[in-house]
């Protein structure tokens, strides 16, 4: 008899919480492939190609399949370590010439040189440039992700590559640094009288 | 002061008058606060001076916050004092007035007060032997309180008037609040050490602060007024009270209370949510402004400021400037016209200039170095510090947090300092979010109190603009992700449309191909009938010839376009999409 | 030559090397009285122990390649080897005081990283290893000066702390026998025993190690580390929460132990001034670097500690708990900060508290 219950209550509990699972895989049923998403959240969205994808998603795509970690130029070490870390995987060194942190730059028109001739526009893949034919065209500067996409393929080489942000905005407070202990904690500041 | 032009009999608004005088209210404490040495003295024992116009003064075209200022004048322009210099084009930040006639001679980049030491496009103003002010429109108290308040506010704005307390926040954005507003505090705590510029206003111009604080109270419909200053302000204090004995208070009907209350030493008391904590007990909820409490604080300097610009018309072209330090021959609190370069300040004052070892602007707890004695003074400039080197030493090297706690224990804002530091040092900038890092007001009193001199200050400087920088950053890459998805979203369409486009020519051919072929086809049976249309339907038989010929030539239209359609397409088959690219590359995310 | 330092410009005069030298001298009541009951053998162990640990902190400092004068001078190396010194037997060997002091600075400490990485308050853990590893030496304790039958001048101490035996060739144990012919321990470990052995604790109590409150000449320690504890408080070197949410823990529970069965659990104040009580809670228990560090965590790590003081004292296996009870605690502090993070200004409900009881004119 106390065999019969136990197996009763083992039957029962299992039922439950199969049921529950049952419920639960469900009802929290997770749409698309979240890992995709979580990578491509990480990556910078200059959508700018240089890891030879067309846009982040699909480098994402390709990296959930088990792509190098590596290939990202715009996100830099920082990215690189972080997708590393988020696959599971080895860090892998970056290509020397793209080893440098990235300054964060945007494009701009050389407007009376412009013919035109809207080729930048359709290369630019986050439609961060405006104009019609035939009229000189402009960058929406706050779109624009700096990806250069729209540099060769511009006729008259009218498009420049300027820092994101200037002035106050671009100055960062430095890190205090650990410094030798007989130091003193200041900066000498060049100055002329 | 303005004759009592009520009917009420002069004993009774004396009775008011007693009643408004509650200087006994209940303080509260704030947590934390630290009491350095006080250092206010000599300067804010020594009477205040004017000091004299600079030869050049120097107005930069972009505010400390970043914002781009236009300029109203050209160079070589001739101004009068009180002219508008530059203005804000967003409306934001009030404009920018002349404090000395002269001559724009040029628009030149020089080094800011910004901690960046950045150099930044400043109008050179230089000034001329003989000073004219423009005319000014001065109005009386009974004209104030019978004007709208919103027409007093922009009078605010005109008059250039921001905050003098150190922030410089737009005065007239904190007062057109559209919050019920009770209480106006007035805070002339000036809690930081060495500074003493609201000391000596307070002093001296006592009535005007008062009356610049009724003013304000109209402008709002504050019914109380709460004065805090604080204990080591005694002359101040008994000023005030003097001063508040003659104020016009008939004209205030509203106003049921003005308290001058003294306030415990603690730094930094002087913080707007440590005063409002002090006199309330209330707490700024986070991410609220004190308008949320029925509350609103403004610095004794602003009030004067505010008095200046209704009662006498004259807008904000000068501040009381505290100059000391060991360095200072004649530490004193200057009335420095806005524009003056700090180079200016020192040598008239005779200070030692070639014994300078750092230059404070601010206080010593908030303030910052400058690193260009040409860096003019703006008017959130309420210090100008000359220490010696042993006076404000250097702090030696940080030691190892030894998580003493002292810095918890002090913290105003009732942060944990030394989990910040650890997660700011460490770079978590997730771990510097939860423990509230944009909490952290940087008054310096858990750097103050630390036993390792660790320049805590610095790291949340550090992580703030990392982490704002970061956001920043992922807003715009989120941007792109969702104008690259509509843009492939969009050539997939056209590709689409275009596709289908194919298709129904395709079937159209074939259409005209059958009926030109079931046409011949009835030519051959039945030769009655010849304008049969091509695209003929059942019901076209029953068409008169009228109709029938219209139709026709609609279908003749359509078919020439058909063609020239294919024509374009063959032409520019590469970019044939360009002019619907650019009709909606426009469109607004 | 203009200078930029960091904000703000203005230092208070706190310095890590001050807040540790007076560490110190407020334990020098405690240690005077300490040496007037149990004889010279505790300046001498507190003496070496400090010597000992400045000189492997220079050692490693010098191995690890960190500025030595600067760190030496810190004072954290001292307090630690001086509290080894202060919390170890009187009489211990050299080799024993020796080894505690070199792991404590060693492990406990620099392979964490130096001061303020540690995990462990390093004077107990290296207490702790000489305590598990030589239990007989580390129970060894000298019952007060005047209970003894020779008296242990200071030539004798030394040469009981470095041969093992005095210049007559007394050794530790010869001379922890009383008159009676039985070897004096502690008044803690002789309770232990005692109350093993089915006796009561008022029968205990009348036992001559014991004296007016506590055990005799612990009574007075335990007052001396008290003052000193107290003048660290005004110095506001240690805050209050840890050593009085400990010491009112250990009154509550033996209170209402022996409150109830008084005969088997002795009151609170034989808790409160035997053993290390005192000098545990203001010295020991508030190292900063391993405690609880918000002012909520603190008093629950205080409790903490009460309760395992007591706990251990009263069914564990060893006489005193505390060195036991802090390194537990020491395990559960970022834990306990984590969950006790104070509330930040604005964040809380505080605001519809005040707004209930607020002033008229508002």
């Amino acid at each position: 008899m106390d065999l019969l219950i136990a197996i009763g209550i083992l039957l029962a509990l299992g039922l439950t919480f199969g049921a529950l699972l049952g419920y639960a895989a469900i009802r929290f049923k997770l749409e698309g492939n979240p890992l995709v998403d979580q990578l491509d959240a990480l990556l910078p969205q200059t959508q700018c190609g240089q890891c030879q994808y067309p846009g982040c998603r699909p480098y994402a795509e390709a990296l959930a399949e088990g792509d190098d970690v590596n290939k990202c130029v715009p996100g830099g070490q920082e990215t690189m370590e972080q997708l590393a870390a988020l696959l599971g995987v080895e860090p892998q060194e970056l290509a020397p010439e793209n080893e440098a942190d990235p300054e964060a730059t945007i494009v701009l028109i050389r407007e009376p040189d412009c013919i035109g001739c809207t080729k930048c526009i359709q290369a630019c893949p986050v439609d961060a440039i405006v104009g019609a034919a035939k009229h000189m065209h402009t960058v929406i500067t706050a779109d624009c992700t700096g990806c250069d996409l729209c540099i060769p393929v511009c006729p008259t080489d009218c498009i420049e590559i300027h820092p994101a942000v200037t002035g106050f905005a671009a100055w960062k407070p430095q890190k205090p640094v650990v410094q030798n202990p007989e130091d003193l904690q200041r900066i000498p500041i060049q100055w002329h009288q | 002061m303005a004759p009592i032009n009520k009917t009420d009999p002069q004993k009774k608004s004396q009775d008011r008058v007693q009643t408004l005088f509650n200087d006994n209210l209940r303080l509260y404490d704030f947590h934390g606060g630290i009491h350095p040495p006080q250092q206010k003295t000599p300067a804010s024992n020594n009477p205040q001076q004017t000091l004299p116009l600079a030869e050049k003064l120097y107005f930069p075209l972009v505010t400390e916050k970043g914002q781009p200022l236009k300029a109203t004048v050209k160079i070589d322009d001739r101004v009068l004092t009180g002219q508008v210099l530059a203005e804000d084009e967003t409306g934001f930040i009030p404009p920018v007035h002349a404090p000395a006639s002269g001559k724009i001679i040029a628009i030149e980049h020089h080094t800011s007060a910004h901690s960046s030491a950045i150099q930044v496009p400043m109008l050179v103003l230089e000034t001329a032997a003989d000073q004219q002010w423009l005319e000014l429109e001065t109005m009386s108290i009974e004209q104030v309180v019978t004007t709208k308040p919103e027409h007093l506010i922009q009078k605010i704005f005109d008059a250039g008037i921001v905050g003098l307390g150190g922030a410089a926040f737009p005065t007239a954005t904190k007062l057109s609040s559209p919050a019920k507003i009770n209480q106006l505090i007035l805070n002339g705590a000036e809690c930081e050490p060495y500074i003493s510029c609201d000391d000596s206003l307070m002093q001296e111009q006592a009535t005007k602060v008062l009356s610049g604080a009724l003013l304000i109270s109209h402008c709002v419909g504050a019914r109380d007024i709460v004065i805090a200053v604080e204990d080591n302000k005694p002359n101040a204090i008994n000023m005030l009270k003097e001063a508040r004995e003659k104020l016009p208070f008939e004209q205030f009907d509203n106003l049921t209370s003005l308290s001058i209350i003294t306030i415990p030493t603690k730094y930094p008391s002087g913080g707007e949510k440590q005063l409002i904590e002090i006199i309330t007990g209330k707490q700024v909820p986070k991410g609220k402004f004190p308008a949320h409490l029925g509350l609103i604080v403004q610095n004794v300097a602003t009030a004067k400021a505010v008095y200046d610009a209704l009662i006498e018309g004259r807008p904000l072209i000068d501040r009381l400037v505290t100059l000391t330090g060991k360095l200072a021959t004649i530490p004193s609190n200057y009335l420095v016209p806005f524009g003056t370069p700090i180079e200016h300040l020192l040598s008239y004052s005779h200070t030692k200039i070639d014994q300078l070892v750092q230059v404070i602007m601010g206080g010593p707890m908030m303030g910052h170095n400058i690193s260009d004695l040409k860096t003019p003074i703006l008017k959130s400039c309420n210090c100008i510090i000359v220490p010696t080197e042993d006076e404000l030493p250097s702090a030696p090297a940080a030691l190892a947090c030894i998580r003493c706690g002292l810095c918890t224990e002090a913290c105003p804002a009732q942060l944990l300092p030394q989990q910040l530091y650890w997660h700011s040092r460490a770079e978590e900038w997730d771990k510097t979010e939860d423990y509230n890092l944009f909490d952290c007001i940087e008054c310096g009193a858990c750097a103050y109190v630390c036993p390792s001199q660790i320049p805590l200050v610095d790291y949340y400087r550090f992580a703030k603009k990392a982490v704002t920088d970061k956001k920043a950053e992922q807003l715009k890459g989120q941007t792109a992700r969702i104008h690259h998805e509509k843009k492939l979203a969009r050539l997939k369409q056209l590709e689409d449309e275009k596709a289908n486009r194919r298709k129904q020519r395709a079937i159209e051919a074939q259409k005209r191909k059958e009926a030109a072929a079931l046409a011949k086809e009835n030519e051959a049976s039945d030769n009655e009938d010849s304008s049969l249309p091509i695209d003929s339907e059942p019901t076209s038989k029953q068409l008169d010839p009228k109709q029938q010929a219209v139709a026709d030539a609609i279908a003749r239209v359509k078919q020439k376009k058909l063609e020239k359609a294919q024509a374009a397409e063959a032409k520019a088959s590469n970019n044939a999409n360009s002019a619907d690219i650019n009709k909606n590359s426009g469109d607004p995310e | 030559m203009l200078y930029r330092t960091p904000a703000p410009h203005s230092i208070g005069g706190n310095q890590v090397s001050l807040m540790m030298i007076t560490l110190v001298a407020a334990t020098l009541p405690g240690m005077f009285v300490q040496t007037y009951f149990f004889g010279w053998g505790v300046l001498i162990q507190v003496i070496f122990a400090s010597f000992i640990a400045l000189l492997t902190e220079a050692a490693i400092l010098h191995l690890r390649q960190r500025p030595i004068k600067k760190t030496l001078f810190d004072g954290s190396a001292l307090v630690t080897g001086w509290l080894i010194g202060l919390a170890i037997p009187s009489v211990a060997p050299w080799w024993l005081t020796m080894t505690a002091v070199i792991f404590a600075i060693i492990f406990a400490k620099h392979i964490y990283g130096g001061l303020g990485y540690n995990p462990f308050n390093p004077a107990m853990a290296g207490y702790v290893l000489v305590l598990i590893s030589f239990p007989v030496q580390m129970t060894a304790w000298l019952p007060v000066s005047a209970l003894l039958t020779e008296s242990l001048g200071f030539i004798d101490s030394v040469w009981l702390i470095f041969t093992e035996q005095t210049s007559n060739g007394l050794t530790v144990n010869l001379l922890r026998t009383g008159v009676d012919g039985f070897t004096l321990a502690t008044p803690l470990d002789t309770l232990k025993t005692d109350l093993n052995n089915g006796l009561m604790v008022s029968e205990i109590l009348n036992k001559n190690i014991f004296g007016s409150f506590a055990g005799k000449g612990w009574e007075y320690v335990n007052l001396a580390y008290l003052i000193g504890g107290l003048f660290l408080l005004y110095k506001k070197i240690i805050s209050w929460q840890i050593p009085f949410s400990m010491l009112i823990t250990l009154f509550v529970f033996s209170f209402f132990f022996s409150v109830f069965t008084p005969e088997q659990y002795p009151g609170p104040m034989l808790h409160l001034l035997s053993g290390a009580t005192m000098m545990g809670a203001f010295f020991i228990a508030t190292d900063p670097v391993s405690a609880s560090t918000t002012p909520k965590g603190r008093i629950v790590y205080g409790i903490g500690i009460g309760i395992l003081v007591y706990v251990i004292r009263t069914f564990g296996g060893y006489p005193e708990a505390l060195a036991f009870a802090v390194l537990l605690m020491n395990l559960s502090a970022p834990t306990i900060d984590h969950f006790t993070q104070p509330e930040v200004y604005g964040h809380g409900s505080s605001q519809e508290k005040e707004r209930t009881n607020n002033r008229g004119n508002i």
